[in-house]
């Protein structure tokens, strides 16, 4: 029989890997193939709710470990084919299952003294924000735990998609005196998102499963002086649907939309860099509830930021301070109207996170991470990991020390 | 007392950088911004459709940070930054680390669309493989 849902990615991979196969072998230096990786592990201990696996309960948790592999090739000097495979374990969130990152094929159709524009296909990591495409690396985002506010990080998403997605892009740089500005455009084809995606959305374990159907994003970057000042603007709008379980609230199938915009900017110095970023969220649920009176848990308009001060030290080392705010309802600040709408307590419906961290290379492949988080409120504190979230127990004020050791070639 | 100023004079003499290429690149010159492209690993080919080869040493070589200083205008973590944002979405490939001065004059002369960099001296022209890219 022919199933529709599968139809668009089944091309589009048998698309990228007749390419790859077609890709006319032409001699090659060593130095077109390349190998890299890493393979980090993780230690959290907290006190009040559980991050990361079983972190509250005294002995702390080991349950953070993430691996990948990539391997690219240039097959000639306009096209590079590019994978990744990556593992992570994130307490309950994520499992140890190894699963495919990325796989695109890559086309730099023009390259002029002024600019550049290429293609690329497959499965491609979403370029959102500063650091969505390369979040997987303790070394290439904003610590062990990124803001919570910009980028979903403790709550399911991986799972949900966030990380890439099968679709095509056209992209480009244009240089403007001291300006070099960048977009890329993506169309993002159908894909099946996981079990634990739930816990992005909803906030809680429920008895449907999504999938992505398709969207679009946009990013547009300006590089100054070289990253002195950098500036982006980043947009998407996909379309989800969802097949309903038996078990309330979200007991109707439906399709849906998640709308999210992004400004961001940083300023780099020599030993300091300044970072903000802010979202704000739109997603529409109300077609999946049949209950009127659940009115808390459809339509929301979210809003994050955080704020990050980095400095570097000498020996490869630097410390940051960040402010991270995350809040459910725009409108809602203290989360009073979502409180007595919903019975759970406010608290549950913002995230407020004081960051210190600090890492070290210790050899060139080799580097230690350290963060100490103070936080107010649990809209980000996983289901999953603590299962009395759901019954209102989970405490307000609360904190968490985290380290990370990664090695990474 | 004069030991001190001669030690002053060659050290200030040995800093600066120059970005080398292959002679077999038609260009003499190249824009900063364009420069920023080919070190950022962003451009794959050189506009006369030459391929792009970028030599490097370690991040942390004096002589790298004296190049990404004073001719690129910037710090060499963000040159990393650059490179780990390609590696980690697919979309490009980190420079060839060379290990010494050296093996970036050896790889730079003998490798086609090659680019790379050395502290500036009246040497560099005296291997005919290489040339100076001046930057506009």
């Amino acid at each position: 029989m022919f199933d529709k849902r599968h139809h668009p990615s089944v091309w589009l991979r048998s698309i990228i890997c007749a390419g790859v196969l077609l890709s006319a072998p032409q001699p090659a230096e060593a130095s077109d193939w390349q190998l890299h990786g890493f393979l980090s592990q993780g230690f959290t201990i907290s006190d009040g709710n559980n991050v990361n696996g079983d972190s509250s309960d005294g002995g702390g948790s080991f349950d953070f470990r993430e691996a990948a592999v990539n391997l690219s090739w240039r097959p000639s000097p306009r096209i590079l084919l590019a994978g990744q495979v990556a593992s992570v374990r994130r307490g309950k969130v994520n499992t140890d299952d190894v699963a495919l990152d990325y796989l695109l094929a890559d086309y730099q159709a023009y390259q002029g003294n002024l600019g550049r524009v290429g293609f690329r296909a497959g499965k491609l990591k979403l370029p959102f924000a500063f650091f969505n495409e390369s979040r997987d690396a303790v070394h290439s985002r904003p610590g062990i735990l990124m803001p919570q506010s910009i980028y979903l990080d403790n709550d399911g998403a991986r799972a949900f998609g966030y990380f890439s997605g099968w679709g095509a892009a056209v992209y480009g740089d244009r240089y403007y005196g001291r300006h070099n500005l960048a977009f890329e455009l993506l169309g993002l084809s159908e894909f099946a998102v996981e079990d634990e995606a739930e816990i992005s959305i909803l906030r809680r374990p429920a008895s449907g499963r999504f999938k992505h159907e398709r969207g679009l994003l946009l990013r547009i970057l300006d590089d100054i002086d070289g990253g002195r000042w950098r500036l982006a603007l980043s947009i998407s709008d996909s379309l989800l649907s969802y097949s309903a379980g038996n078990a309330p609230p979200f007991d109707q199938s439906g399709d849906f939309v998640l709308q999210q915009a992004f400004a961001s900017v940083q300023h780099n110095r020599e030993h300091l860099s300044l970072t903000a970023e802010i979202v704000r969220r739109r997603i529409k649920l109300g077609d999946l509830i049949s209950h009127p009176a659940v009115s808390s848990h459809t339509d929301q308009d979210s809003f994050g930021f955080y704020l990050q001060a980095l400095y570097r030290l000498p020996s490869q080392s630097a410390i940051f301070l960040r402010y991270d705010e995350r809040l459910r309802e725009m409108q809602d600040r203290n989360g009073h109207r979502q409180a007595a709408a919903s019975g759970l307590p406010r608290h549950y419906f913002f995230g407020r996170d004081v960051t210190l961290g600090g890492n070290m290379d210790l050899t060139k492949h080799l580097g230690l991470w350290l963060e100490l988080h103070l936080v107010d409120g649990v809209l980000w504190v996983n289901p999953l990991d603590n299962p009395d979230y759901g019954n209102g127990q989970a405490e307000r004020h609360w904190s968490l020390v985290t380290a990370m050791l990664s090695y990474r070639f | 007392m004069l030991t001190v100023l001669a030690v002053l004079f060659i050290s200030t003499a040995a800093s600066g950088s120059e970005a080398i290429v292959n002679v077999s690149l038609q260009r003499d010159s190249v824009s900063l911004a364009l420069l920023r492209g080919v070190f950022g690993m962003r451009v794959r080919l050189w506009p006369d459709g030459e391929p792009v080869r970028v030599f490097v040493l370690r991040d942390d070589a004096p002589e790298h940070a004296e190049f990404c200083k004073g001719v690129l205008r910037m710090y060499p973590y963000q040159l990393r930054q650059a490179w780990d944002r390609l590696v980690y979405s697919g979309t490009g490939q980190p420079p060839i680390e060379v290990s010494s001065l050296e093996e970036m004059r050896r790889r730079v002369a003998e490798t086609r669309g090659a680019i790379g960099y050395l502290p500036s001296s009246p040497d560099i022209g005296q291997n005919e493989q290489i040339k100076v890219l001046h930057v506009r």
